[in-house]
């Protein structure tokens, strides 16, 4: 299985509800491709650095999950179809993974760093490891 | 014209690659803050002569930038002016 990281920009003036869907849609939609999920990252709406169709903010949503090679392709052509998506882009971070490891990892995770996520600021985008292996680019699409 | 005294030697000093220096340090596309330090202020990527990196840590700061322009993380350049 591989392990991909897809980051989306999600229209900041979408409703909770309608951006509740977004986040539920393509979960989902990961599932069913067979992938598993690992981790949901919500960055919240943060100011862009240039400007993405003609919005200088966007809601930012990271999720990381792993599945065989297809996973991505039905995930992208809905996230490119999607008017509420600007942007979007995924990453390859490794090649032979095991989810349960990784989600293992994940919750080891989020037991340990609570002191530490105090410090920085909430526009600071989260660091984590990401093992050893170089991060492939799968594809960047513009939205 | 030829006098070896009038050729100034620029002063240089040898910079370190910081990621070599420091292995725990982690290049990510999403981490915008850090990867602003290898960029000018008007969004260029600073060239390897100057940061002090080594080739194959500006490769990888080199695609973590682009690709964190791409999701609006960085600029592109500051001179979009609305």
């Amino acid at each position: 299985m591989r392990n991909y990281e897809t980051i989306f920009v999600v229209n900041p003036t979408l409703g909770e509800e309608d951006y509740k869907e977004v986040l539920k849609k393509y979960s989902a939609l990961v599932e069913r491709q067979k992938g598993i999920l690992i981790r949901i990252e919500e960055w919240g709406v943060q100011r862009l650095a240039h400007a993405v169709k003609r919005f200088d903010k966007g809601s930012f949503v990271l999720i990381n999950y792993c599945g065989p090679s297809g996973v991505t392709s039905d995930l992208e052509r809905d996230l490119k179809l999607d008017d509420r998506i600007f942007r979007f882009q995924t990453v390859k971070i490794a090649d032979d993974v095991d989810p349960q490891e990784l989600i293992l990892k994940e919750k080891e995770k989020k037991k340990e760093p609570v002191v530490e996520q105090e410090a920085p600021s909430q526009s600071e985008a989260p660091v984590q490891d990401q093992g050893t292996q170089p991060e492939k680019e799968v594809s960047d699409h513009d939205g | 014209m030829m006098d070896k005294g009038r050729r100034k030697m620029p002063y240089h000093r040898r910079k370190v690659c910081r990621y070599c220096a420091d292995s725990s340090l982690v290049i990510d596309y999403k981490d915008p803050r850090t990867l602003r330090l290898f960029t000018t202020e008007r969004g260029k990527i600073i060239p390897r002569r100057i940061s002090g990196n080594c080739a194959k840590h500006q490769r990888m700061i080199t695609v973590a930038i682009k690709r964190a322009r791409n999701i609006a993380l960085l600029p592109y350049t500051t001179a979009t002016v609305k």
